[in-house]
């Protein structure tokens, strides 16, 4: 395994510092930066991790990381506010009528190498007021949850570049298979 | 064994070293509380500088029964003095009748650094260490609930107001990896498997107006339940306790008790729904959410329990005021003023929280100790997990 050098950009969330460590225990080299302050893109990966915005589609955050996206072509994850901000670049849209706090059960549609040796359901860990209604551009569905019968948009995956977000947290502890899901992320280029 | 990628050996001998460097041949306080975290906080800077290190202990009038007297003597047994400082009537004086959750915390925190700023007064000291771990000051920064230990993370100069610096040598640590470098220097097994137990102790667990009657009834069913909530397969199981609720109803409530009769599948009359008068922390979103509490009633109440990973997500769905979802587990009787709320979670680094399946003989035996005491009128069990509540309620 190669270690990777891993830039976290954490827009004020409560388990980014976790992203830094999980990484870190992954045996990579772990930065965890404040989302306002500048940064280089000399690294392997990027992870945008969560926050508490409330984000439309000109938004600092979706500004800020849309710069990023353009610059960079490395491995890209966005993960809770991270998927929401990248969803937004390419046009999807959210509403704050679905809500999900706590464990939810993932169902995965489309396996894919971030999905690497995954169990086709698995019980994973959300905080979010705001949720994908629309899917953005250029981008498909790998994994979806259930609202009764509607299907809730999960993991997504952009069908040309390395460009992923999962709207739940692989990061904490309570997500099954949260660190095999970040393992996955960071070796994509091997 | 490793900390971040690093040899947990390498890792001790850093922190110790950079504690040498910082504080030179000054005097240091330390902070003790009896849990883990201080403990390991003080322990390395009593192997880095030896006698310099001061080891005080508060009492603020909200530990548990006997707490105080157990801490200073599992601390000689690793040869450390502990001095107390008996400062209850100056923290009762200042809590008395506040009720706003941050309004307690802050009044905590400022009577807190005062106390121990005369202690370094006294000693000559120069710095206070103190037992910040990660999740303190990432729930402080991030405006959810204010930690009494973190100042410099949110701007607060410590040097010019309170007369010390600050050294926290497990600031970057969560809750797992502060009990590896315990287990690694040698910290008491009593100490290292001790539940958590918050700085502000027994002041956010008598939720809403603080009253000194309020909180001797919770010493006393705190101590009458002490052995089962031991007994609890959980990470953390404590009690709270609230004004006893009225029964309540709404549009919205009836619909989430429609939704969650569907889930349970059973139908019919028999369900209760209570509000309570307090308000409780939780974390939605990454934010502070300041909530309303929902109680339910039904005789057979295993049913709740075996769906409420289900039931949660629709109580946050239709009920977005709200941050706590408690299960009525006695019946309720008419004498008595004060509700207890059982609360256990199963975590490692308390970050996120679940909450543990309920023996129901265990259960039921904490209600008949709870309810010894006349005060109590109703017994409940907390279902939501963190997110989107806290651990504690304030």
């Amino acid at each position: 395994m190669n270690r990777k050098k891993v830039l976290i950009l954490g827009p004020g969330g409560q388990y980014n510092h976790l992203i830094y460590r999980k990484i870190s225990e992954l045996g990579h080299e772990s930065y965890l930066q404040d989302f306002n302050s500048d940064f280089s893109i000399n690294f392997d990966a990027f992870i945008i991790g969560g926050g508490p915005a409330r984000l439309s589609k000109n938004s600092y955050e979706v500004k800020r990381i849309r710069e990023l996206v353009y610059q960079s072509s490395k491995p890209i994850l966005g993960i809770c506010l991270g998927f929401q901000i990248l969803s937004l670049i390419y046009g999807g849209e959210l509403t704050s009528s679905k809500p999900s706090f706590g464990p939810q059960k993932i169902f995965i549609e489309k396996y894919d190498a971030l999905l690497n040796n995954i169990p086709n359901s698995f019980v994973a860990w959300e905080s979010h007021n705001d949720t994908l209604t629309k899917l953005p551009e250029d981008f498909e569905v790998l994994a979806y949850s259930k609202l009764n019968a509607t299907k809730i948009v999960e993991i997504i995956k952009h069908k040309s570049k390395l460009i992923y977000g999962v709207q739940f947290h692989p990061e904490v502890d309570h997500t099954e298979f949260g660190k095999e899901i970040l393992n996955n992320f960071v070796n994509l280029n091997e | 064994m490793k900390i971040y990628g690093k040899e947990i050996k390498d890792y001790v001998n850093d922190l110790i070293n950079e504690i040498r460097k910082v504080v030179d041949d000054k005097v240091v306080v330390a902070a003790i509380s009896g849990g883990v975290d201080s403990a390991v906080a003080s322990y390395l800077c009593w192997l880095a500088i030896g006698s310099n290190l001061k080891p005080v202990i508060i009492d603020t009038g909200f530990m548990r029964e006997g707490e105080i007297d157990d801490t200073v003597k599992r601390f000689e047994e690793i040869g450390m003095h502990v001095e107390v400082i008996d400062a209850s009537s100056l923290f009762y004086e200042a809590l008395k009748n506040k009720k706003d959750a941050e309004e307690k915390r802050k009044i905590f925190r400022e009577k807190f650094y005062e106390v121990l700023s005369e202690a370094v007064k006294n000693y000559n000291a120069s710095y206070l260490v103190q037992g910040t771990i990660a999740p303190d000051w990432i729930e402080t920064k991030g405006g959810i609930k204010t930690q009494h230990n973190v100042l410099v993370q949110i701007g607060i100069d410590p040097e010019k107001k309170f007369g010390f610096n600050l050294i926290e040598p497990i600031a970057n640590l969560y809750k797992d990896q502060v009990r590896k470098v315990a287990e690694y220097i040698g910290i008491p097994k009593e100490i290292i498997n001790r539940q958590p137990f918050p700085g502000p102790g027994l002041l956010i667990r008598c939720v809403g107006e603080f009253e000194l009657e309020k909180l001797k009834a919770l010493k006393n069913v705190t101590f009458l339940c002490e052995k089962y909530l031991q007994s609890i397969n959980a990470s953390q199981a404590f009690l709270a306790i609230f004004k006893k609720p009225r029964m309540a109803t709404s549009n919205k409530i009836v619909e989430f008790l429609k939704e969650t009769k569907r889930i349970i599948g059973i139908g019919g009359r028999g369900f209760k729904t209570y509000e309570f008068y307090e308000l409780a922390t939780g974390v939605k979103g990454d934010a502070r959410a300041y909530g309303k509490l929902l109680g339910l009633y039904y005789k057979e109440y295993d049913a709740f329990l075996k769906h409420k990973d289900e039931i949660i997500q629709e109580f946050s769905r239709i009920l977005p005021d709200y941050t706590r979802l408690l299960i009525m587990i006695s019946d309720p009787r008419p004498a008595g003023k004060y509700a207890i709320a059982l609360r256990a979670v199963v975590t490692k680094d308390f970050m996120t929280a679940s909450v543990p399946d309920l023996d129901m003989e265990l259960a039921q035996k904490i209600v008949d100790e709870i309810l010894k005491d006349i005060r109590i009128t109703h017994v409940y069990y907390d279902i939501t997990p963190k997110p989107p509540a806290t651990i504690e309620y304030e």
